[in-house]
């Protein structure tokens, strides 16, 4: 089977964000491979590894910084990249899932892959709306928050667990399919210095956003963004009665 | 003076006597947690009077037991000691902080405001920036950043009689200043043997904005040296923050003591000839290297070009490249494993010396050679199995080696063993010109050996200052300087 895997450049995950201007500061800040499309990049290795995948193509929207982000994926194990080029912020200030979901589409349709692999959100807009609009669009079964998955021995269907509140789903798809990944779908491996060195070599194609004829219009207008407010240190008490009293005319949680 | 007055914790005095390594114990009956430097003053004048003892604790996490008693002294915990104000909050380069601080909470404090704490190590979470300039603590960042002697613009410090001295502290320290006698350094190190550090004002250097961490492997030390040197040089140069080594020994501790730990070689393009029940045989030694810079892509090009040379000139035998922030803390997770993984698994016999970088490889040789013998002895007195096991790592750059001799599963101390070891690290370490003590300072467990490593009129002087100080030889007694001799004593 053929796999394109979606991977979203991000801020880093342990990066303390601010918000200037509106939005969140992203100058000179650490971006890395969202987790969750890390795991998607993971998930198609082993695929590959098992000889149920023949080819796994890595996709990025985005700045041409993407392509540092694609070279994380082809040091993973991808063979090679797309880029779609665009100056347009990706963290759902201007681009967002709709449109994502429209260019991921025209790849589709171009590569014509068996699999779609993709993080279940991206931990800068949280959104988790591109999986299931891109399987929407392409009328294809969509499974998220995959926790694991079996490429079946026909070569043609896939079976998934899906976390859910109420316990695992296990379901059963025929390909093409949309998967979308969570956490405990894989623990992803660390891309080895050699590894990193053999994806220089390997093919990054740029496309242009603006040449996919894809409506790229914001519908969603973002009207603020602040940082949380700051938690209140705690105080200690000497003794009930003056808890009461706080609890009572401070905090008004009790009569 | 009420020993205890607040009644907000734990008081029993269990964890005050004891140190981490468990090494050590006290038998104070009495722990008293100023919460000003007044308090402090009014403590130690009370006890120069009475000629009480009295011992200045930190987060106890030393490892030459200069933290608790070596009787019944009056333990001076300085945890209640823990305001940090920043000063200069637009470049924040200066953060003032009493001495009780935990390090971890100053770095935070630093980092939200763009600044780096310029030292850092393992016990992070624990201890005290109070104990860390008392005992000048080195950790990880030395090489980049400098020692806390470069880094300390001020100190506050209480002496034996009562009197508080401001070392720089107060007003807002300087960045420079050259008037009198540069008393502060005194302190740093001094272990709490001349007074008690209940301030620090230290320079923070901007948080780097890029971070970025490679975890190679080498088949030998040599290999590792030249790894060093070529990293130092050519290629890292100035973004190289921290370069240390671990050997395979420790490592499989580290994989003992903690199975669930995955090392960044483990996973993904492992040939199945290199691994055993799914682990990779982990090679012969390991190094994490760190950098921080101020820009992403120009450091990780130089990592890059950097590994194709090592790689080319034949000096790895792999290595995974962190690719975001939390693969850079998982590197350091295992590298800061090192220590609780030899206390997990038996007694450990701790060492931390000073060396040429290419000296480690003979020095660890020789070491194995002689507790190959030692075993062997021991076998024959006590006719029990012993495989003493030799794990070492450090921080190499700065020729810091940390080697430690666990007896597996066997967590008593062997007297005998003990003076065998000591004896043999001693001499192995004189031999090439080294340090017995590279950062870990001297306690109660190395201040015996400074008759053999200073010179009698060198010793002299340092007795002179201590008495200047502390006339009746109340701090942390027993420690630091060994007794005095006949000739090197007061006459």
């Amino acid at each position: 089977m053929k796999v394109l895997v979606g991977v979203k450049r991000v801020v880093d995950y342990a990066v303390k964000v601010n918000v200037k201007n509106g939005s969140v500061n992203l100058n000179n800040v650490k971006m890395s491979l969202n987790p969750f499309c890390e795991i998607a990049v993971e998930e198609a290795c082993r695929l590959k590894e098992s000889k149920a995948a023949e080819e796994i193509i890595a996709l990025s929207i985005g700045p041409k910084q993407c392509t540092e982000t694609l070279r994380t994926a082809l040091a993973m194990g991808c063979d090679r990249a797309i880029h779609i080029s665009t100056d347009m912020r990706t963290d759902y200030m201007e681009l967002q899932p709709y449109a994502i979901a429209k260019m991921i589409q025209k790849i589709v349709d171009q590569e014509q892959p068996d699999l779609v692999l993709l993080g279940k959100q991206g931990i800068d807009s949280d959104c988790g709306q591109t999986g299931p609009m891109l399987a929407g669009f392409l009328g294809w079964p969509q499974i998220t928050f995959a926790a694991n998955l079996t490429a079946n021995d026909d070569g043609k269907s896939i079976t998934v667990e899906r976390e859910t509140d109420s316990g695992t789903e296990t379901i059963d798809a025929t390909l093409p399919a949309v998967v979308t990944c969570d956490l405990r779908l894989n623990e992803p491996r660390y891309a080895t210095l050699p590894n990193i060195m053999k994806a220089k070599k390997k093919k990054v194609d740029t496309i242009n956003a603006d040449d996919l004829d894809v409506d790229l219009k914001t519908y969603n207008e973002v009207v603020e963004v602040f940082e949380p407010i700051g938690r209140k240190a705690g105080v200690s008490v000497d003794n009930v009665d003056e808890l009461l009293d706080k609890l009572r005319n401070e905090a008004g949680v009790i009569v | 003076m009420a020993p205890n007055n607040d009644n907000d914790d734990d008081t029993s005095l269990e964890k005050y006597n004891v140190d981490w390594t468990g090494h050590y114990r006290g038998s104070s009956s009495i722990v008293v947690r100023p919460k000003s430097t007044e308090e402090v003053s009014r403590i130690l004048s009370y006890c120069h009077k009475r000629r009480i003892g009295v011992v200045p604790q930190g987060g106890n996490t030393g490892l030459v037991g200069g933290s608790v008693g070596i009787g019944g002294e009056v333990i001076l915990s300085l945890e209640k000691m823990n305001n940090i104000e920043c000063y200069g909050k637009k470049d924040g380069s200066v953060i003032r902080a009493d001495a009780g601080c935990i390090l971890e909470e100053l770095q935070n404090y630093a980092a939200k405001n763009g600044n780096l704490v310029p030292v850092d190590l393992g016990a992070k979470g624990s201890c005290q920036i109070g104990g860390n300039v008392s005992t000048n603590a080195g950790g990880v960042y030395y090489y980049r950043y400098g020692s806390l002697h470069a880094n300390v613009l001020g100190l506050e410090v209480v002496t034996p009689t009562g009197d508080v001295l401001n070392l720089g502290y107060d007003p807002v320290s300087h960045l420079k200043d050259n008037t009198g006698y540069h008393l502060k350094h005194l302190f740093i190190g001094g272990e709490g043997t001349l007074g008690v550090v209940t301030k620090v004002s230290l320079r923070c250097p901007p948080l780097p904005v890029s971070r970025g961490a490679m975890w190679v492997t080498c088949a030998s030390l040599s290999d590792v040296v030249r790894v060093l040197t070529l990293a130092r040089t050519d290629h890292l140069n100035e973004i190289l923050a921290a370069f240390e080594f671990m050997d395979r020994d420790v490592l499989e501790l580290v994989r003992a003591a903690y199975p669930s730990i995955r090392f960044p070689l483990d996973i993904g393009n492992v040939t199945p000839a290199t691994t055993i029940n799914n682990d990779t045989i982990i090679d012969p030694y390991s190094i994490l290297i760190e950098t921080h810079g101020s820009d992403n892509n120009h450091d990780r090009e130089k990592l890059e070009s950097f590994f194709e040379c090592i790689m080319e000139e034949g000096l790895v035998v792999d290595g995974v490249m962190a690719q975001n922030l939390g693969q850079i803390e998982d590197f350091w997770k295992i590298r800061e494993l090192c220590n609780p993984a030899t206390a997990a698994m038996g007694y450990v016999y701790k060492y931390d010396i000073s060396l040429a970088a290419i000296d480690f490889d003979s020095f660890i040789h020789d070491m194995k050679v002689r507790l190959i013998d030692a075993s062997h002895d021991q076998q024959k007195a006590a006719s029990s199995d012993k495989n003493l096991i030799c794990g070492n790592w450090g921080h190499i750059i700065d020729g810091n080696l940390h080697c430690n001799i666990v007896s597996p599963n066997s967590f008593e101390r062997d007297s005998e063993l003990l003076k065998i070891i000591d004896e043999g690290i001693f001499e192995e370490v004189m031999k090439r010109n080294g340090s017995i003590s590279a950062e870990h300072g001297l306690g109660q467990y190395k201040n015996e050996y400074m008759t053999r490593i200073k010179t009698p009129s060198t010793l002299r002087a340092m007795y002179d200052i201590k008495r200047v100080f502390d006339p009746h030889g109340i701090m942390n007694p027993g420690k630091y300087l060994p007794e005095p001799s006949a000739e090197s004593s007061p006459e």
